[in-house]
């Protein structure tokens, strides 16, 4: 039995697609891969290993790519010396948080409620509301930065809070994802959906919808935290 | 009376539907489609910021198509060599990342998906920091370090601050960092497909992998196929910038990594004739519109 071990990996089992194991056929697929993956991983080891580093190091030749001492110096310097010259940077660190929070708490709700309404809802504008929205989706935010900014100029938002969270958050992205998403879901998801439908005495419930949704809400919010920052 | 019943019955045959898209219609609206629109109209007048738009009517898109010479020497044929490379490129190498994923155990592909999607999540800003030290002009400079040390070239190159090299170097970075949303879509997409497919497949006789891609893998993901040809698109042109940041400089060392996204930060932000941005970026929305519609033939639902 020892002779034929490898059997268990050459065999009908995970082949093809989603496989459970590990196969034979998966080989070529590591080799290309794992140095791809190294190349790819490179500058963000980079970054990290230079935060670490002394100035001696970082400005050395020949350059080295690894930190060989590693110090914290650089990050109590860069607390200390904004603290001292005025710089707040704690109030910096509160804004991005609590801005992100804010838009992606937001984001999702607003553009969950319209995909929901655009997916599963009768009304006579509904194809065209799409179709904008798909238009903005190719939207490139520079080619109308100067209208923008008399947009909120206007809008008196200038030297507010607001201005970082208002303007964002209506994603065309998300609200795509989450209407391709919830298109996928069938009207009868569980007889508690069928219930609520056919009684009409409760507003539509998104229940059901809601937690079948929640892998896309969460690939949205990621996609809002990345660009809110 | 008439009225009221007519209203009652839209009322509640379509207003739930519109209380729900009013949040997003409202900030929709507000900050997407006025500036789109106000660009447009914009586009038609001249405008320096400091005196009011004066209308000139199509005079900005004559200069643009006659008089620009930067734009029709540089800039377009840099857009479009830039897009036709990272845009169809990136996107192909999205999908044969995600093929080649789907057909690993559930582990390594996690480990690997999050591999290739972490260089997206980096911002471009930070981001430059390390290309710029990577590929310093001087002997200090990795790459510089690195090939010199192999004894392939004598004296650093200014990889940077050279025409020659700058747009290759614009295009890696951009590949680099285009296994983005798209690509996590695609892998799902790939990953949804039933087994049962497959298998049916097999038996009618489908032989090789590559009908397999062409007959079962494409049809089936096709929504998937569409958002990721979109957001490549996306992508591509927004990428745009990266070549003022790469060479600190707005122009690009002759032009040599201007893209339309320059074109419209120099006219706009440098020279102060909004009016002539406005129109360049109208035309780059155009021909936005216009890839993307191809994309939507080609990966048109049956809807």
């Amino acid at each position: 039995m020892i002779k034929n071990w490898y059997h268990r990996y050459t065999g009908i089992a995970n082949r093809g697609m989603n496989p459970k194991g590990f196969h034979v056929s998966q080989i070529k697929f590591y080799v290309i891969l794992i140095p791809l993956s190294a190349l790819m991983l490179l500058p963000i080891v980079y970054i990290f290993s230079s935060a670490f580093k002394p100035p001696d190091e970082l400005f050395a030749f020949p350059p080295r790519f690894l930190v060989t001492n590693p110090t914290f110096k650089n990050f109590i310097d860069l607390f200390s010396l904004l603290s001292t010259s005025g710089v707040p940077i704690s109030r910096y660190l509160f804004n991005s948080i609590l801005i992100t929070l804010i838009t992606v708490a937001a984001s999702i709700f607003v553009s969950s409620a319209a995909a929901y309404s655009l997916s599963k809802k009768r009304f006579k504008l509904k194809q065209m509301l799409f179709a904008i929205n798909n238009v903005a989706l190719m939207f490139v935010p520079i080619a109308v930065t100067i209208p923008r900014f008399l947009v909120i100029e206007r809008l008196n938002l200038l030297n507010n809070f607001w201005v970082h969270i208002l303007p964002v958050m209506a994603l065309p992205v998300g609200l795509f994802l989450l209407k391709q998403f919830i298109d996928g879901i069938p009207d009868e998801v569980s007889p508690r959906w069928r219930r609520l439908r056919s009684s009409r005495s409760k507003p539509h419930g998104t229940t059901p919808k809601f937690r079948r949704c929640t892998s896309t809400m969460r690939a949205c919010a990621r996609w809002r935290f990345i660009s809110a920052r | 009376m008439q009225i009221r019943t007519t209203f009652q019955t839209w009322l509640t045959k379509e207003g739930s539907a519109y209380a729900f898209l009013s949040p997003y219609a409202l900030l929709f609206t507000i900050f997407i489609v006025i500036p789109v629109l106000a660009a447009v109209l914009l586009s038609f007048t001249f405008f320096d910021a400091i005196q009011a738009p004066r209308f000139i009517g199509l005079g900005n898109y004559i200069s643009l198509l006659t008089a620009d010479d930067t734009f029709m020497k540089y800039v377009l044929p840099n857009t479009i060599q830039f897009a036709v490379i990272v845009g169809p490129g990136g996107y192909a190498l999205a999908f044969v990342l995600a093929w080649m994923l789907a057909q690993l155990p559930r582990l390594p592909r996690t480990i690997f998906a999050l591999i290739l999607y972490s260089p997206s999540m980096t911002a471009a800003v930070a981001m430059a920091v390390v290309w710029k030290s990577l590929f310093s002009g001087d002997q200090t400079g990795y790459l510089n370090s690195m090939l010199m040390g192999l004894g392939l070239m004598r004296e650093p190159i200014q990889w940077l601050q050279s025409p020659q090299y700058l747009m290759t170097i614009m295009i890696i970075v951009t590949l680099w960092s285009s296994m983005g949303i798209g690509f996590l879509a695609m892998l799902a997409g790939i990953l949804e497909i039933s087994p049962d497919l497959y298998e049916a497949a097999a038996i009618d006789g489908l032989s090789s992998r590559w009908q397999e891609i062409f007959f079962i893998t494409i049809p089936s993901m096709k929504p998937q196929m569409l958002f990721g040809a979109v957001m490549a698109l996306v992508g591509t042109f927004q990428a745009g910038a990266i070549g003022v940041t790469l060479s600190g400089t707005n122009p690009t060392p002759q032009y040599a990594g201007q893209l339309i996204v320059n074109h419209i930060e120099d006219y706009g932000f440098l020279r102060y004739e909004m009016g002539y941005a406005a129109a360049v970026s109208v035309v780059l929305l155009l021909m936005v519109l216009f890839f993307s519609r191809v994309a939507t033939r080609l990966f048109a639902s049956d809807t």
